[in-house]
């Protein structure tokens, strides 16, 4: 669980990616999205997971993306979709392409996070006029994903050292389980945004409409030309995806 | 018996956290681990249990290597009061909340039934028995995580920052508790920042830094290194820094107020 928290957790680096205006980084990222999204052949998948790789290998995340915990969960996940897949409608192919684009769509939101950090997101979003509680929860919510995960963590030792175990028992009972981890967890949730909100208040939060930025962006020479280089694979590869 | 022999841990990112620790506490001892922020203390208790594995050497409890044992076969003679009651209550009433572990050990209804009223009567939660654990004060939340380890009598209790949110009559309760477990025979281990608390209850300190083991010896000597202490963050018991301040001569007994001080400081320099 800690090691899966850790490839939600950005880190900053110096990669030629990272360099990018934040801007640049979420279209890509968005692009990659798409294109899993509009891919129906097995090629196409298997370009756009070269397209994630390549970008996190660029981003300098590669092994983020690979660690060991996230990979097992990304082949469990796989096969269990593969073996739904083949059970229900007996095509080998189709179940390839659909557990294939199980790893693409998780690879292609898990680059989200190795390429932008929350606080560049609310940039973005603030720069394209979003409104600002908006903003504000969005960004919000991506900074508490590790924490949320880390609490799941302590929940799951403070439940074990009073002796539940999760891996034991049919089915049922391992589902009956869960219940003591969710409630804290949910409980520990609500709390958690309730004092941040409390938090902002007491620091002004909402006390003048337009905030002002410490950071202002602006686009580079370079910034142009990977959102250029950006369209034009994107483009070609919309078009052979849904026309050719 | 707990003994830890030649342990690394390392965090999956491979950041280090106890680094070469050789350390063990007998049965029926009552020891504090003291550190600043991220020494590696809760680190190191959670290998008590088996919630962490060390990454080299190993960790013995009553004789049973904790790699080999489920947490939940460990934690049938080890208890970890966690420092967050928020992270482990879930259930509909404080009462079913303190039956948790005891369903999970299989122990007898009757059995269940005894031991649920003794620790709601030795907490003062009685009256709380059928509220919802989630409406109890912060206070309250603390006693009742620590009843809920307290209900299936483990060999060894680990109390992680027993005293925060506790006010002095509570903490005074939780003096009491401790005495009376460790009277018993059983072993008490205290994660605290909190000297205040420890001093004149533990008899041994073992301190960590950066997750090294620096110093482990007897409460009374270790306070007495000045440079130890305020080098690991913390600070000395108030009414000890007067008795030396004062000039009192050693050993310094552990004084329960400013009166008991002062009487011991006079008759000292005399």
């Amino acid at each position: 669980m800690y090691r899966l928290a850790q490839t939600f957790v950005f880190k900053r680096n110096r990669s030629p990616i990272q360099r990018l205006d934040p801007r640049v980084r979420l279209l890509i990222s968005g692009q990659l999205l798409i294109l899993v999204g509009i891919s129906s052949q097995i090629h196409e998948v298997f370009l756009t997971l070269i397209g994630v790789l390549a970008l996190a290998t660029l981003a300098k995340g590669l092994r983020r993306l690979a660690n060991p915990f996230f990979v097992v969960w990304l082949i469990v996940g796989s096969i269990l979709i593969f073996s739904l897949q083949f059970l229900l409608n007996e095509s080998l192919a189709a179940a390839v392409i659909l557990s294939t684009r199980f790893i693409a769509i998780l690879l292609s939101l898990s680059i989200f996070y190795v390429i932008l950090s929350p606080d560049e997101v609310e940039q973005v979003m603030k720069s394209a006029r979003l409104p600002r509680d908006l903003v504000f929860a969005f960004s919000a919510a991506l900074r508490f994903i590790p924490v949320l995960m880390l609490d799941g963590l302590r929940i799951m030792d403070a439940q074990r050292s009073r002796g539940l175990e999760l891996d034991k028992g049919w089915p049922s009972t391992r589902i009956k389980n869960f219940v003591p981890l969710l409630v804290p967890f949910i409980v520990t949730a609500l709390v958690r945004s309730s004092e941040l909100a409390e938090a902002m208040e007491a620091r002004a939060y909402g006390a003048t409409p337009n905030r002002s930025s410490l950071e202002i962006l602006r686009l580079q020479r370079i910034d142009v030309l990977a959102l250029c280089l950006s369209f034009a694979i994107f483009s070609l590869a919309v078009e052979s995806f849904l026309f050719v | 018996m707990i003994e830890f022999s030649d342990v690394d841990f390392d965090y999956p990112q491979g950041q280090p956290a106890l680094r070469d620790i050789n350390l063990t506490i007998k049965t029926g001892e009552l020891v504090a681990i003291l550190g600043g922020n991220g020494a590696g203390k809760s680190t190191l208790v959670r290998h008590i249990n088996g919630l962490l594995k060390p990454t080299r050497g190993t960790v013995t409890v009553f004789g049973s290597n904790t790699r080999k044992a489920s947490v939940a076969e460990i934690s049938r003679r080890v208890g970890i009061v966690f420092q967050s009651p928020d992270h482990q209550l879930f259930a509909e009433s404080v009462e079913k909340e303190i039956d948790f572990a005891l369903r999970n050990f299989g122990t007898s209804l009757q059995v269940r039934h005894e031991r649920i009223r003794d620790v709601l009567d030795f907490f003062d939660l009685q009256k709380y028995r059928s509220s919802s654990p989630l409406k109890l004060s912060s206070g309250e939340k603390k006693r009742l995580s620590i009843a809920s380890i307290m209900a299936w009598n483990p060999d060894i209790l680990i109390l992680d920052e027993p005293t925060v949110g506790q006010d002095a009559v509570q903490q005074d309760k939780l003096k009491e508790l401790v005495r009376l477990w460790t009277d018993e025979g059983r072993t008490v281990v205290i994660v605290s920042h909190d000297l205040e608390f420890l001093w004149g209850l533990v008899p041994r300190l073992i301190i960590l830094s950066d997750g090294n083991l620096v110093a482990d010896g007897k409460t009374d000597e270790l306070l007495m290194k000045e440079e130890l202490v305020r080098g690991e963050s913390l600070h000395r018991p108030q009414l000890l820094d007067v008795a030396v301040m004062l000039g009192g001569t050693p050993p310094y007994p552990s004084f329960q107020n400013a009166s008991d001080a002062a009487k011991w400081i006079l008759k000292s320099r005399e």
